[in-house]
């Protein structure tokens, strides 16, 4: 349909392709998930959704075709998600793993009683 | 406001404080994705309750996921993609001017899907179908739900009981009824401004290929929808998938 109408900016078939790599994609996490792959199934299947998202991204959303600003706007709402998850993750999955070194004594609590203590 | 642009010699649908539609349309887009971005803080900060709790009860999870059904998700998924597909379509059809030709042969209501507007209209019906579609399964999928005694802090019943902390799986059907809520919501959002504004706005002809900016964004806030459904899907349905059944 596209081809017909001479506007070369706006084509419909890109958005066609695009419907059908997604949809492949559907179905490969599906039929991945269905293998068992123990630990590394979510791996997987968070990496086809970063595929399908950045596809819908830059082709539905018009992002390949935007302006430098625009991409660096749109860019930097999911580097912040990124981000934020890192170090969230960073966090709480090490938490059991601080060492406390032997002879290390909690300093001994300070009672608060009036006025904190003028300094010369 | 276009009548009192026009009079001042400004060409129609560029407002006023617009040098040109290329100025008017790069100020669009950078104010939608500075929206979208704050969403993206909005369902960032439930997904990191998500991912925490992920963290402290794994198995809660699985045992939790392996209580949805997968194909549903999955079928979901599909839909949801259509109506993105035909959300495109409605933004091409306003980007190119499409005159809907290839329509006109059609037995049943040729004549009148041979017109611009009407190919928009099209495309915006067919993201209200898909939508419908999605929000029904949704429907039937929580009334399952109601049906299992799984819904938190109304009528909950551990699914499981071999793991070492069976009332946990509870955290995982707060986030599932909490991140699908918001997500539905999104939606239902969507498709009041759908129906109620853009297309009685395709009817009137409010935009052509030089000012197309309201349902181009629109589009945008529609995808980005999508995507946090492409997180979901994973996230929810897909994790129990991993190992065997816990029971």
């Amino acid at each position: 349909m596209a081809e017909h109408h001479g506007e070369h900016e706006h084509r419909l078939m890109p958005h066609v392709w695009n419907l059908l790599a997604l949809f492949v994609l559907t179905l490969l996490t599906y039929g991945v998930a269905l293998v068992h792959l123990g630990p590394l199934a979510d791996l997987v299947a968070l990496a086809i959704a970063f595929v399908k998202a950045s596809l819908v991204i830059l082709v539905f959303m018009h992002v390949k075709e935007a302006s430098r600003l625009v991409k660096v706007t749109a860019f930097g709402g999911f580097f912040w998600v990124f981000l934020f998850f890192a170090y969230l993750i960073g966090d709480v999955m090490t938490r059991d793993n601080v060492t406390v070194y032997e002879g290390w004594q909690d300093p001994p609590r300070k009672e608060a009683k009036g006025p904190p203590p003028e300094h010369h | 406001m276009s009548s009192e642009a026009a009079t001042q010699g400004h060409p129609k649908g560029l407002a006023h404080h617009f040098e040109t539609f290329e100025q008017q349309k790069e100020s669009s887009f950078l104010g939608m994705w500075l929206f979208i971005s704050q969403e993206l803080m909005f369902f960032g900060g439930i997904f990191a309750a998500y991912v925490n709790y992920r963290v402290l009860y794994p198995d809660a999870f699985i045992a939790g996921s392996q209580q949805l059904d997968v194909g549903i998700g999955a079928a979901n998924t599909i839909v949801l993609l259509c109506s993105s597909f035909t959300m495109v379509y409605a933004v091409w059809v306003a980007q190119s001017g499409y005159d809907g030709r290839h329509f006109r042969r059609l037995p049943v209501l040729g004549e009148r899907l041979a017109d611009n507007r009407w190919q928009i209209v099209l495309g915006l019906v067919g993201t209200l179908f898909f939508g419908t579609i999605f929000l029904v399964v949704k429907y039937f999928e929580y009334g399952s739900k109601f049906a299992h005694h799984l819904v938190p802090h109304w009528d909950f019943i551990p699914p499981v009981s071999s793991i070492p902390e069976p009332e946990t799986t509870e955290i995982f059907f707060s986030l599932y009824f909490a991140m699908t809520g918001l997500h539905g919501l999104h939606m239902v959002v969507g498709m009041g401004i759908m129906v109620f504004m853009m297309i009685p706005m395709a009817l009137r002809g409010a935009w052509d290929t030089n000012n197309h900016n309201f349902i181009e964004g629109f589009g945008l806030y529609w995808h980005f929808v999508d995507i946090v459904w492409i997180f979901l899907f994973p996230f929810l349905y897909l994790v129990g998938e991993s190992v065997g059944k816990i029971t």
